[in-house]
């Protein structure tokens, strides 16, 4: 535990530091680049890759499925069909709305998951289930919008789907801290609670957990965690999925450990995930989300032939 | 010591439709109480009845020490009443201590670490069960059985004065089982109320103090074991099969021929 701790440190020092100094740095205001472009561009992977990691964290621990991510919920599609449409339409919003109406897609197409599963009693397979539907759905009238997207608006709606971490300014991390604020701290207190949903539901029920409640209240901190961060970078898989396991192989399944570890874990990840997306086709850049999903894909196949520990 | 009382107690899935009723009877610490009876016969609801979970209806009243079971609130009912389902899921990723220590937490708040007193009760609680050794083992490479040894030391854990039971004796092998029936006699001992479901009579040895029978979710008999076994004809008709039941001498072990004719 204290060794992975050490070692998330230094590989999050080591991150900050070699993002700061990744790429030209232009003759005239090299300041400039660090403080408006490198800064806020390190913040932003850090935030996101901690929300992106702690949601699906918990939709793990409440879903007890360990193959849940925080697009389990219909997330990502939820996201998607929103920008896409605003995409298309080519109203220009200011970004900020840009970005907020990704996390309201991302917000709406959970809740719509969660009544979807209120047939079902809303039980951990009951909400996989309707999000796997919901899933479908968002992809299907995202593939509709894509079909009558002229070129243009098409590459941009694809390019969104990819992930960005480029940004100015720190108008995007400041977007993203009430989000990650509002999702951390009520997860914090709760990961005592987090323990009990690992066993049967009644178990819990019976040590004095309001079960309904506290699965409605993380799913929400879960999607607004998610939420946040799909509207501020953009729906980048797999940080849920491949933290919160490579933690708990490392420090166990307490949640007192695992979810504060997953944290840190999900920064590392995207810091570092970022640096690579900017010097391996140096000087493009490759979006952050095809790194992730070329990690993620096999991961996710190592999990399903691994069975992993939940 | 403390007293469970049940007057006309019903319980079901909606407020109409009661899946087990007429369950009237007087438990006290000290004493190891059956509820038999075959499948689909009401038994688990009744348990879940009295723990009031989620989605349960009951009507009735159940009583702990004259403080109504009911209108308890759940971190209350928590710290009196601890119950143990019938097949609960492995947790995985965790360790059999961890497992245990799962039970403490009705004792503290809902994200502070365990304190020394808290690892002690649950090596205890191993002990007594008997599995000390797989304490540091992951909970998913360990057998069944011993999962639901592990289970039962976290409710033990608990430290409650009332403990609920469904089929805690289920997927035991034998040497498991009678020790199993030999704790829940011994924490009946130290008064502690155990209310414990089975279909293996003859698996606890004799165990119980009391049995409750029922039967296409009536409560058909509560008595003695040898009053409710002995009935004649009794748990023939209730479980359809021609049953013999007997005991080789009063006071030893109950043995249980289904489907032979007295």
């Amino acid at each position: 535990m204290k060794r992975t701790l050490i070692s998330l440190v230094v590989l999050a020092v080591t991150g900050i530091a070699l993002s700061l100094a990744t790429g030209p740095l232009g003759l005239n205001a090299p300041g400039q680049v660090i403080l408006f472009l490198r800064l806020p561009r390190i913040l932003l992977a850090i935030a996101a890759g901690a929300s992106l990691a702690v949601s699906g964290c918990i939709l793990q621990a409440v879903l007890r499925n360990p193959l849940a991510t925080p697009y389990t919920l219909g997330i990502s599609a939820g996201a998607g069909v929103t920008a896409g449409f605003i995409i298309l339409s080519g109203i220009s919003l200011p970004i900020f709305l840009v970005y907020l109406s990704g996390t309201a897609g991302a917000l709406a197409a959970s809740t719509l998951t969660w009544f979807i599963a209120g047939r079902s009693q809303r039980d951990h397979s009951g909400l996989i289930l309707a999000g796997v539907t919901v899933n479908l759905l968002g992809a299907s009238v995202l593939l509709l919008i894509e079909y009558m997207s002229p070129a243009s608006r098409l590459v941009e709606i694809i390019r969104w789907m990819m992930g960005d971490l480029a940004i100015a300014g720190y108008r995007r991390v400041l977007f993203l801290l009430p989000f990650l604020v509002a999702g951390m701290v009520p997860a914090i207190m709760r990961t005592g609670t987090l323990n009990q949903f690992l066993t049967a539901t009644e178990m819990a029920e019976s040590r004095g957990v309001n079960t309904v409640r506290e699965r409605l209240l993380l799913l929400i901190a879960a999607a607004v965690l998610a939420g946040g961060a799909v509207g501020a970078v953009g729906p980048i898989g797999f940080v849920g999925l491949i933290v919160p396991h490579t933690m708990r192989r490392l420090v166990g399944g307490d949640y007192r450990r695992l979810l504060p570890l997953s944290a840190l874990g999900g920064a590392v990840l995207m810091l570092w995930a970022d640096i690579f997306s900017r010097v391996v086709i140096s000087p493009a850049e490759l979006p952050i989300g095809v790194i992730l999903s070329l990690l993620g894909g096999p991961f996710f196949l190592y999990l399903l032939v691994k069975k992993p520990r939940l | 010591m403390s007293e469970l009382i049940f007057q006309e107690f019903a319980a079901g899935y909606s407020p109409g439709v009661m899946a087990v009723s007429g369950v009237s009877m007087r438990i006290t610490g000290g004493s190891v109480t059956a509820v038999i009876g075959p499948n689909g016969s009401g038994k688990s609801t009744l348990l879940k009845g009295i723990m009031s979970f989620p989605g349960i209806h009951s009507r009735g009243s159940v009583t702990l020490d004259s403080s109504p079971v009911q209108s308890m609130n759940r971190s209350e009912r928590a710290g009196r009443i601890a119950y143990l389902p019938q097949s609960p899921p492995v947790p995985a990723g965790l360790t059999a201590i961890e497992t245990v220590l799962l039970g403490r937490f009705p004792h503290r708040s809902a994200w502070s670490s365990d304190t020394a007193e808290d690892t002690r009760i649950a090596l205890d609680a191993l002990d007594m069960v008997g599995a000390s050794h797989l304490a540091d083992k992951f909970t998913d490479e360990i057998s069944g059985g011993e999962n639901r040894l592990v289970n039962l030391a976290a409710v033990l854990s608990q430290k409650t004065e009332v403990i609920l039971l469904d089929e805690p004796g289920s997927s035991l092998d034998y040497g498991h089982a009678a020790q199993l029936w030999k704790l829940l006699s011994d924490l009946a001992d130290r008064g502690i109320v155990i209310l414990a479901t089975t279909h293996r009579i003859e698996m606890s040895g004799n165990a119980f103090d009391k049995v409750l029978l029922l039967s296409e979710g009536k409560a058909l008999a509560f008595g003695n074991p040898e009053d409710v076994f002995l009935s004649k004809d009794l748990l023939s008709r209730v479980y359809k099969t021609p049953m013999k039941v007997r005991q080789s001498s009063p006071g030893s072990s109950w043995i249980v021929f289904p489907g032979s004719s007295e």
